[in-house]
């Protein structure tokens, strides 16, 4: 079976258990963009609270019956004693209904919680909008010293950002390198790279990140590649492509697009088809691209607004206003990077998701660009058919001619 | 709806959320009009289900609102909809205190109609209403002036604003005997 083991489900537990056995605090978070550095320059352990496909999120009387898989299985996570040990956790604010509601109803139902909340803006990114958040992170720094007792320290703050910033930048160069070569890593592996270090944000999660970056840049400048592969990281980084990478590629190139669905579950799922070798060439998931693509932190002046910034400037999501600029990001992607193929992921009951399918869809259809779309939930409960799905796609890609 | 038509082929109609502070586009001349007032005629035309089905049909799951979806097949179908649907807007504007879904509902509008959207954003509040939330709605107040004045080409004057303002304070507490 395809599906995330209970052994990787086990391993990321147990690194938080380890790293609470040595007296680090760890919370947990729903949203990926929320400032690593700070909760780490507070000694504390940020830790992405992941939905588990073994855990049937199902009917629960506690919450409304719209309310998003996502956050119906986080919260029979709780319910049923299984979710990740966190000390803590962190909901946001005016991202979504669904998870504004949850992080009310959690605190009816679970009142011996920490629950911290982070209100973000919705509205186009503009100084405004930075100070806006930059204030709502000195409220969560104060809230944090308040509960835990864990004061704020400029030093590890600096480590925390030197640590984050390290992550983006062997990430960013692995997902570049991968639109060049998708074979030079399995997606399977990027994924599950990602997810540790979300997990558990330490030196020893960022290592094989940093090797494996490391150790693909050098035969990349064997190749005379490490050019264009850290060109096309920049231009990622700042939302640009001004040349288009022309691939020869008898396989499919397909790009996944979705908002909060695990990277490691649709590598997983992707799988299957892993007979045509390595086809997924780049994802603009929330926990993949988004979080990878985010800004560094470059700590000059005011750290709350530097955190801040780095978070708003950060790929923008569905939550967000500004679709017009996310299909307009889409479609440099699709005719610069030799995509022949999109799949489309939408969470079940996720109004972001859902809203944005069509439009990505009707794009994809005036390009040219085949597209299927897959409606997901977090227990994969239709894999089948997502699986069957997935398969008469790429075989009618593999029919056509391969654009590039 | 005769004003919101007139509105319309004028270039002078906005769609507004119901939480939407009316008053300014009001003050500016510009007509304003509910989609979410229009979902109840929808609802009472007992053609939700068609109208949602129109949505449904340009891809939009029906696991979302029924007043996004109603709304939005409305658009696609205006011939098909009570009333003929709602006049066409120039533009959208949306404010969150109602819901979260509301920007996402107008963004698929203003792909089908190609009027712009505004979101005057009003984040929640846990406890206290700090300075920085105050500040920075003002300053989304700033920005919507800013966007009426460069879509429908007028100005805000201060006096007119403060009548519409009276007006609507007045419209929203009315006299006890009113419910007797």
């Amino acid at each position: 079976m395809f599906q995330l083991s209970s052994g990787e489900v086990f391993q990321s537990s147990k690194r938080l258990c380890d790293e609470q056995a040595s007296d680090r605090i760890s919370v947990g978070y729903v949203y990926p963009h929320i400032p690593l550095e700070l909760f780490l320059a507070h000694g504390i352990t940020p830790s992405l609270a992941w939905s588990d496909p073994h855990v049937q999120g199902g009917f629960e009387g506690s919450l409304q019956t719209f309310t998003c898989s996502l956050a119906r299985n986080l919260f029979r996570q709780r319910s049923i004693g299984s979710l990740s040990p966190f000390s803590g956790i962190l909901f946001p604010c005016n991202t979504c209904d669904s998870l504004l509601n949850l992080a009310d109803v959690w605190q009816h139902r679970f009142p011996e919680d920490k629950l911290f909340r982070l209100t973000y803006p919705a509205a186009s990114f503009d100084e405004d909008s930075i100070l806006f958040l930059a204030e709502e992170l000195r409220i969560l720094s104060r809230s944090i010293e308040h509960r835990f007792g864990r004061r704020f320290s400029e030093d590890n703050l600096r480590a925390g950002v030197a640590l984050v910033n390290r992550f983006r930048e062997g990430a960013q160069t692995l997902y570049a390198t991968r639109i060049t070569d998708p074979n030079a890593l399995s997606y399977l592996e990027l994924t599950r790279m990602l997810r540790a270090f979300l997990t558990t944000p330490n030196a020893d999660t960022l290592d094989p990140i940093s090797q494996s970056a490391s150790a693909l840049s050098e035969k990349l400048e064997r190749q005379g590649q490490l050019g264009l592969v850290k060109s096309l990281r920049e231009e990622l980084v700042a939302g640009t492509l001004s040349s288009k990478i022309d691939v020869q590629s008898k396989m499919p190139r397909i790009m996944i697009v979705g908002g909060m669905t695990e990277p490691l579950a649709l590598a997983l799922l992707f799988k299957r088809a892993e007979g045509l070798g390595e086809i997924v060439v780049i994802d603009l998931l929330t926990y993949g691209f988004r979080t990878v693509f985010t800004q560094p932190v470059t700590l000059e002046g005011d750290p709350f607004v530097a955190m801040s910034r780095a978070i708003l400037n950060a790929p923008s999501e569905p939550t967000q206003e500004g679709l017009p600029r996310r299909l307009e990001f889409i479609r440099l992607l699709l005719s610069r990077l030799s995509i022949n193929g999109v799949a489309v992921c939408e969470q079940s009951f996720c109004d972001p998701d859902q809203f944005e399918t069509p439009s990505i869809l009707k794009l994809c259809s005036e390009m040219g660009v085949p597209s299927v779309r897959l409606p997901i939930d977090p227990e994969l409960s239709d894999r089948a058919r997502l699986e069957g799905r997935i398969q008469s796609f790429l075989e009618t890609l593999e029919g056509d001619s391969v654009r590039t | 709806m005769l004003d919101a038509q007139a509105a319309s082929k004028n270039g002078q109609l906005a769609w507004v959320t119901s939480g939407f502070p009316v008053e300014i586009p009001e003050a500016m001349g510009i007509t304003s009009c509910y989609p979410e007032q229009y979902g109840a005629v929808i609802g009472a035309e007992k053609v939700g289900p068609t109208l949602c089905g129109f949505a449904e049909e340009l891809g939009y799951s029906e696991e979302l609102c029924s007043y996004a979806r109603s709304g939005i097949g409305s658009v696609s179908k205006p011939g098909a909809s009570p009333i003929g649907g709602l006049p066409k807007p120039q533009a959208l504007l949306a404010c969150n205190n109602i819901c979260g879904t509301v920007l996402r509902w107008y963004d698929a509008v203003s792909q089908m109609t190609g009027a712009p959207v505004f979101l005057l954003d009003t984040p929640s509040i846990e406890g206290e209403q700090g300075p920085h939330h105050i500040s920075y709605v003002r300053k989304g107040v700033d920005r919507l002036i800013a966007f009426l004045s460069r879509t429908f080409g007028v100005s805000l004057e201060e006096q007119r604003l403060r009548e519409v303002a009276a007006i609507s304070s007045k419209a929203v507490d009315p006299p006890l005997d009113t419910f007797a």
